[in-house]
């Protein structure tokens, strides 16, 4: 791992929500690097802050909403905290591309698919209209979609969910982003189709050399395919390290209780976690120790008062916790 | 599709008779006696049964609404009394004016709602959502005639740059026509601008919450080609309808403008038919502008289907 | 006592905006008050004889006397505009309870029983809505001559329709709760359920729809006095008011702009205080 230079480097990265219901601290102090041509897989359950740290990077969530609480995003060289929404747009599907959850609703419904890809070619790279048509209907090829020219004049919901998932692919793809952030990309997707999916963008990755952060709350589909792992609870990242490490000896709880509850791919969406007791924090306000410790068999007194800081553990593992799980493997 | 098409004209050529049947039942029914109204109080007795046999009124109901029915499809909707020509010619020349207003209306008003609608939704709850909604409510609280009469006092009396009245048509001088029919359609345009406008707003706030906005964004595109190309044609769909369906709500105000603004359209020939008894005159506009308001439904609910992908292939695949 | 982020941030965001909608509650409840007092009482309020003309002292401008000044037969406007508010008032009132009665009870009919009366009743409504809405009001008016009755009439079937299908639509989904399947259950009759248990479930949505609904009345009268197809003279119209006095607009504006503010006021705050009302049962509705 190349960590003098990584090629996405948070530090300490705080977004808060404003809601009705007050201040969301959704991301809390993230402190992260990947280096390029590298997965992460960033795991936790619903709500724990992976959505909207992805956001975050790319810069998505609404001045409305958004808190700049703190922190920094370097990316190639700039911060992407501090840049503004035109310097930010330049990097958006050019530099780093993003997949949503859901294809059913993540194309425009009144636009034909091609044309959709086409505005990413003829935005960034400058292509006219018929240069910008041909390659879209190729990245269509690329990313398996057969008879890829008579589906470009398609309309969305003319196709599969793999099918648009596939195209949302192909859009992320169109200008050879450095960086892929693929955010839950198969938890709407049939399970049949799940796998073709997830093979689809370790394909690409490869054949691009692109880093790809791969969201999701399955840890099977994050020993599959990462490099590394990130577990994120409630807006804090808990524990790190490489995957096969990470998930042969879990230091931090949390990640032992995800393991043993760890939904399989043949698992409907939003498995609730039935190993771990108790539902994560609110993150209005949350608690003032570990905020894992309230579901935590191990808590103790001290667990409560103070919150661990993610701490360096040797062989490229950090993680957070005061009372550690034993290294069972080493 | 074809039985879809078959069972809407059906519908539609029931309506058609409904509405007949209604303008037809509103003059007969009404109290008092036609020959009466139209002769006036001075009329003889037998001046007033030779005008009843020629109107047909000594006839049954049914058997005068059969031959009423069978006039009309013929185009024929009687004589005026005074002026002593066939009905229909006589809607037929003033349509085009009645047009022109409604057209240019419903021009000025989405050329308003349009930019406004878009850029308030994209920027709701700021400054300038809060002063346009504030107009728009002002507006809607203002019956047309009332906005037509602020318009004149500005730019007729007070300013003196455009006329308070008269009529130039088309074919004489298009400026001329221009300028005589500048205020009321910036009347008329501006009465229905905050109803699309709110609904334009509403739609495309929506709109822009939507998972492909996100995508949108994603890709870099800026914010007006998101408002543009991305967001506008999804949340149109209602707006379109309304825009259609509201030509009849326009004809009422057109009524309202065209004898505020002395323009010789078929509300004045309308009004003017009341005011002097033409009962076959104001039948015939009636019948004529229900005919032409369902048409327009009619012909807005094809369109629909047109405009959306998804509901032309629910409409194919049924 | 401290407050904690969220508490802070709910009070900051919730404080000045339910204030300012308490206003806008407050100030067109505040001129409708007004406005229907002196409606009412007219006849007993210290202002000049709205019929008294003046023909040595016409279009005089506004004073102590004449608050909007005089009209072309040296009428006192502001007396005249408070008897066509009088007239205002009750055509959009009148012609909205009719619309309500018969649309509502035609909704709620339609919605219970279903099947071919709901059939035919929606029948009648698309006939009804097949009509451009002033038109059809304008259309009875000529044939039958103009009187306070027929105006509320003539407009009050208008809101049949609209009426008829919010009324529809709420009795349809009721008819499925299960406070309705339990009193069926327990053997209660239609008519019974119907009034016991459907209605006062209504209330509340077609209130707010009604109050909005009188801003629209109060527009259709107007433009009908100003056709001249109102309640007849010598009773002042405010829209026939407008009407006469347009011919002096340069002269006396007042004598057109003054009974134009009664109108404008009174309809803006029917809609502002309708838009009020039905903002906060969606709220409420939300809660539940």
């Amino acid at each position: 791992m190349n960590i003098a230079d990584p090629l996405l480097s948070l530090r300490d990265l705080k977004s808060y929500l404003r809601t009705p219901r007050g201040l969301v601290r959704a991301v809390d102090g993230v402190t992260l690097d990947l280096a390029a041509g590298r997965t992460l897989g960033l795991v936790g359950e619903s709500g724990c802050g992976k959505s909207v740290l992805a956001r975050s990077i790319l810069g998505l969530l609404p001045d409305a909403i958004l808190q700049k609480a703190g922190g920094e995003i370097r990316f190639g060289g700039r911060d992407l905290r501090r840049s503004t929404e035109a310097e930010l747009r330049k990097v958006r599907g050019r530099e780093i591309a993003m997949i949503f959850q859901d294809p059913m609703t993540s194309l425009n419904p009144v636009l034909k698919v091609g044309p959709q890809i086409e505005q990413a070619l003829r935005l960034h790279l400058g292509l006219r209209r018929t240069e910008a048509r041909e390659r879209a209907v190729d990245l269509l090829d690329q990313v398996g979609i057969p008879a890829a020219r008579q589906r470009a004049v398609s309309y969305p919901h003319e196709l599969s969910g793999g099918m648009r998932q596939r195209v949302m692919i192909a859009i992320a793809l169109a200008c050879d982003p450095k960086l892929l952030i693929a955010d839950e990309p198969t938890t709407a997707l049939d399970v049949t189709v799940q796998a073709q999916i997830l093979d689809l963008l370790q394909e690409q990755q490869a054949r691009r050399g692109m880093a790809l952060i791969l969201i999701t709350h399955n840890l099977g589909v994050v020993a599959g395919m990462a490099d590394e792992v990130a577990v994120m609870y409630a807006g804090r990242i808990v524990e790190h390290g490489p995957t096969a490490a990470l998930l042969a000896d879990p230091r931090m709880p949390y990640t032992a209780a995800l393991l043993r509850s760890a939904p399989r791919l043949s698992d409907p969406p939003h498995t609730r976690l039935e190993a771990i007791t108790g539902r994560p924090p609110v993150l209005v306000d949350p608690p003032a120790g570990c905020r894992f410790a309230p579901r935590c068999a191990r808590s103790r007194e001290d667990c409560r008062r103070e919150p661990p800081e993610i701490e360096e553990a040797g062989t490229g593992r950090r993680f957070a916790c005061w009372h550690p799980l034993e290294l069972a493997h080493a | 599709m074809l039985r879809k098409a078959l069972h809407q004209t059906g519908s539609l050529a029931g309506i058609l008779l409904a509405v007949s049947l209604i303008t037809f039942l509103l003059m007969n029914l009404a109290p008092g006696d036609p020959a009466l109204a139209i002769l006036g109080e001075t009329a003889t007795v037998e001046s007033i049964a030779a005008l009843r046999g020629q109107l047909g009124l000594d006839l049954p109901m049914l058997q005068r609404y059969l031959n009423w029915l069978g006039d009309v499809l013929t185009g024929d909707l009687g004589q005026s009394f005074r002026a002593n020509e066939p009905v229909l010619g006589a809607i037929l020349d003033r349509f085009p004016v009645t047009l022109e207003l409604l057209i240019g209306a419903q021009v000025v008003a989405l050329g308003l709602a349009l930019p406004v609608g878009i850029y308030t939704a994209y920027r709701a709850r700021g400054p300038a959502d809060r002063l346009s909604l504030s107009v728009a409510l002002a507006l809607i609280s203002t019956p047309p005639f009332l906005i037509g009469i602020v318009l004149i006092y500005f730019f007729a009396l007070k300013l003196g740059v455009l006329p308070a009245t008269g009529y130039v048509p088309l074919s004489e001088s298009l400026a001329g026509n221009l300028r005589t029919m500048t205020l009321p359609i910036l009347t008329l345009g501006l009465f229905e601008f905050p109803l699309y406008m709110r609904l334009l707003r509403s739609d495309m706030i929506q709109t822009l919450q939507q998972n492909f906005i996100s995508l949108a964004r994603a890709i870099g595109l800026p914010p007006w080609r998101i408002l543009i190309g991305h967001a506008l044609r999804p949340s149109s769909f209602s707006l379109i309808t309304v825009v259609g369906i509201n030509m009849g709500r326009l004809i009422g105000g057109a009524v309202i403008v065209e004898v505020l603004f002395g323009l010789p359209g078929i509300g004045q020939l309308l009004v003017d038919g009341i005011y002097q008894r033409e009962y076959l005159v104001v039948q015939g506009v009636v019948l004529f502008v229900g005919v032409f308001f369902v048409l327009i439904n009619f012909v807005v609910d094809f369109l629909y289907g047109v405009l959306d992908p998804r509901v032309r292939v629910d409409a194919v695949r049924r | 006592m401290t407050l904690s982020v969220a508490e802070r941030e709910r009070i900051k965001v919730v404080g000045p905006r339910r204030r300012w909608g308490d206003l806008l509650v407050a100030l067109p409840a505040a001129w409708l008050g007004v406005a229907v007092l002196a409606a009412v009482f007219a006849p007993l309020l210290p202002i000049p004889d709205p019929f008294r003309q003046a023909l040595l002292r016409t279009l005089q401008p506004p004073s102590a006397v004449h608050l909007l000044g005089t009209d072309a037969l040296g009428r006192d406007v502001f007396a005249r505009s408070v008897l066509g508010l009088r007239v205002s008032l009750v055509v959009g009132i009148g012609s909205v309870v009719f619309g309500l009665g018969i649309g509502g009870t035609l909704g709620l009919v339609a919605g219970y029983f279903r099947g071919r009366t709901d059939l035919w009743i929606s029948a009648v409504m698309t006939v009804i809505l097949s009509f451009p809405p002033l038109v059809l009001a304008i259309a009875i008016m000529s044939y039958a001559g103009p009187s306070l009755a027929l105006v509320i009439v003539a407009l009050g079937i208008l809101f049949v329709p609209a009426f008829a299908r919010i009324a529809r639509a709420n009795t349809l989904s009721l008819a499925e709760r299960e406070f309705v399947l339990a009193a069926r259950a327990m053997g209660m009759r239609d008519l019974g359920i119907l009034m016991q248990e459907v209605l006062p479930n209504l209330v509340a949505p077609l209130i707010a729809y009604s109050m909005l609904m009188v801003a629209v009345a109060i527009i259709g009268e107007a433009a009908l006095s100003f056709l001249g197809l109102s309640v007849p003279p010598p009773q002042p119209t405010l829209g026939g008011m407008i009407a006469a006095e347009r011919a002096n607009l340069l002269e006396a504006p007042w004598a057109v702009f003054g009974p134009a503010l009664f109108l404008f006021l009174t309809i803006l705050s029917l809609n502002v205080a309708g838009d009020q009302v039905q903002r906060r049962l969606d709220q409420r509705e939300a809660a539940l």
